[in-house]
């Protein structure tokens, strides 16, 4: 394996993205905490909401953050470079294997994906503040949770980017990436669904419930959430279907 | 390696494409910044070196996928028809470059249509028809491999074979080929001295002759005459 390929590839990726880190930032973070103003600072302060929402919210918010930055850093470079332009071309010529270059591209996203969770947390705190209870028992437990919801960002962005085509970028978001965020318990714990027993059954086909209630498990473990046993196996076997099936696709579109 | 068609990194600079390439092939941070340097002005685009890709023209983009290609010094350099849409200043000018860089005892494998770029580059040269080798050697010999040489392209009103056998037992015609009903390719060993007798052998047969023309040695006559003239897709 050549490292020093890797390496300056990887620089290559962070690179482009600090050129491109406003936009970035905004794409990231403006929805998530326009949301976080609305229902964890108006909605409780006006009353229509219970103080505790704000602490409830926030694991919520930083799954949405992480997987949306993972999916949407690998994803889209992938599908943009495999177009017409063949710009992934310029890549491939890199003297490396090319299942490295996929590697690359998940290991760069996870990166990014983890930045933007470690950001979404002060941001979302200064804008909750007072009342938001954060008590972290298990500082370890929190980062394997964050690292696996990172990886899964990415590894999903790059099993997404290697099956969809540019004119269906939307629809990738529309029947995607939104379903997963509003079905995923982002917004409310898995059980709060208890009311809806198909539903809750359902929506269990859904990493993002997994992301959220991991990061709920390990941030703000005084709500209910699933077994933390339970979230860290089902995350690591989705990571290893997405990883698998990613790098065979990717490779398939490579050679061809 | 250079494709026939630019895959540049559109989120990068000129200089920024060169840098990294370099990097990827594992250039010291200060050797790959003279090497870009160097190639941006050997490829007349020091100017642009600082703006993104996405902006620059398809001559640009060619110019600078090549540079990219040569940033880590390889021993082999494959060019897939480097100069396919190029304007002839550009052209000429990549042809300098290859030619220098050949010159510094580095291998070229290059795949062109162009007959002229073929002959003007290239020391060795196979002619690839449907997959297979057809033809191979320097230039020089591929020329004087072709029947007669010189072909001369005929077109008249009416087919008459026995013009076309008069036509072949005239002296140095090599080979008659009856391209359609109207017209005949004529490869002989030499070329204008024939015309008059051709023309004399028409009236007598009593063929009008519409149009003749003639064409040294090139490899453009050896392509056709080995892979004659139909499509080829």
């Amino acid at each position: 394996m050549n490292w020093k390929t890797f390496l300056a590839i990887l620089a290559r990726d962070a690179h482009v993205a600090r050129r491109n880190v406003v936009a970035l930032l905004f794409q990231t973070f403006l929805q998530p905490l326009m949301f976080v103003f609305i229902f964890g600072r108006v909605m409780v302060g006006s009353g229509y909401m219970p103080p505790s929402y704000k602490s409830l919210l926030l694991p919520g918010i930083m799954a949405i953050c992480m997987v949306g930055t993972g999916i949407w850093a690998v994803a889209m470079p992938v599908i943009a470079e495999f177009q017409f332009t063949h710009e992934i071309e310029d890549r491939l010529l890199a003297p490396m294997d090319i299942s490295w270059l996929a590697v690359e591209k998940v290991v760069a996203g996870t990166l990014q994906s983890l930045a933007a969770g470690l950001m979404v947390i002060p941001a979302a705190w200064l804008l909750l503040r007072p009342g938001v209870d954060l008590r972290v028992p298990h500082p370890l437990l929190f980062a394997a949770v964050a690292l696996l919801v990172a990886l899964f960002s990415a590894t999903g962005g790059l099993a997404l980017g290697c099956s969809m085509q540019q004119t269906h970028i939307g629809l990738m978001f529309s029947l995607i990436v939104a379903p997963m965020i509003f079905f995923g318990c982002t917004y409310y714990p898995w059980s709060a669904l208890e009311k809806f027993p198909i539903m809750q059954k359902a929506v269990l086909v859904n990493p993002l419930v997994y992301a959220s209630e991991g990061l709920r498990a390990t941030l703000v473990p005084q709500f209910p959430h699933l077994p933390l046993l339970v979230v860290l196996a089902v995350l690591v076997i989705f990571n290893l279907l997405l990883f698998t099936a990613g790098l065979r696709w990717f490779y398939g579109k490579a050679v061809s | 390696m250079v494709g026939q068609r630019p895959n540049l990194d559109f989120n990068l600079t000129a200089r920024e494409i060169l840098t990294f390439h370099g990097a990827y092939f594992g250039l010291p941070h200060h050797e790959r910044m003279k090497r870009a340097e160097a190639l941006l002005e050997r490829f007349k685009l020091t100017d642009r070196a600082d703006q993104m890709v996405r902006g620059f023209s398809g001559g640009m983009m060619q110019r600078l996928s090549i540079a990219r290609a040569m940033v880590h010094d390889p021993q082999v350099l494959f060019l897939d028809e480097p100069s396919a849409g190029l304007d002839p200043q550009t052209r000429l000018l990549l042809w300098e470059i290859v030619r220098e860089y050949n010159q510094t005892g580095k291998t070229i494998l290059l795949t062109t249509h162009n007959m002229e770029e073929a002959d003007t580059l290239c020391q060795r040269l196979a002619i690839i028809d449907h997959g297979r080798v057809i033809a191979l050697g320097t230039p020089r010999e591929l020329k004087a491999s072709v029947p007669g040489g010189f072909l001369l392209q005929l077109r008249f009103g009416l087919h008459s074979g026995e013009f076309l056998e008069r036509l072949q037992k005239l002296s140095g015609v090599r080979e008659v080929r009856v391209t359609d009903g109207v017209g005949a390719d004529v490869y002989a060993d030499r070329g204008g001295s024939l015309i008059p007798e051709v023309a004399h052998l028409a009236s007598a047969s009593g063929v009008e002759l519409h149009d003749v023309h003639i064409s040294e040695p090139s490899l453009e006559n050896l392509f056709l005459h080995h892979t004659g003239r139909s499509l080829r897709e």
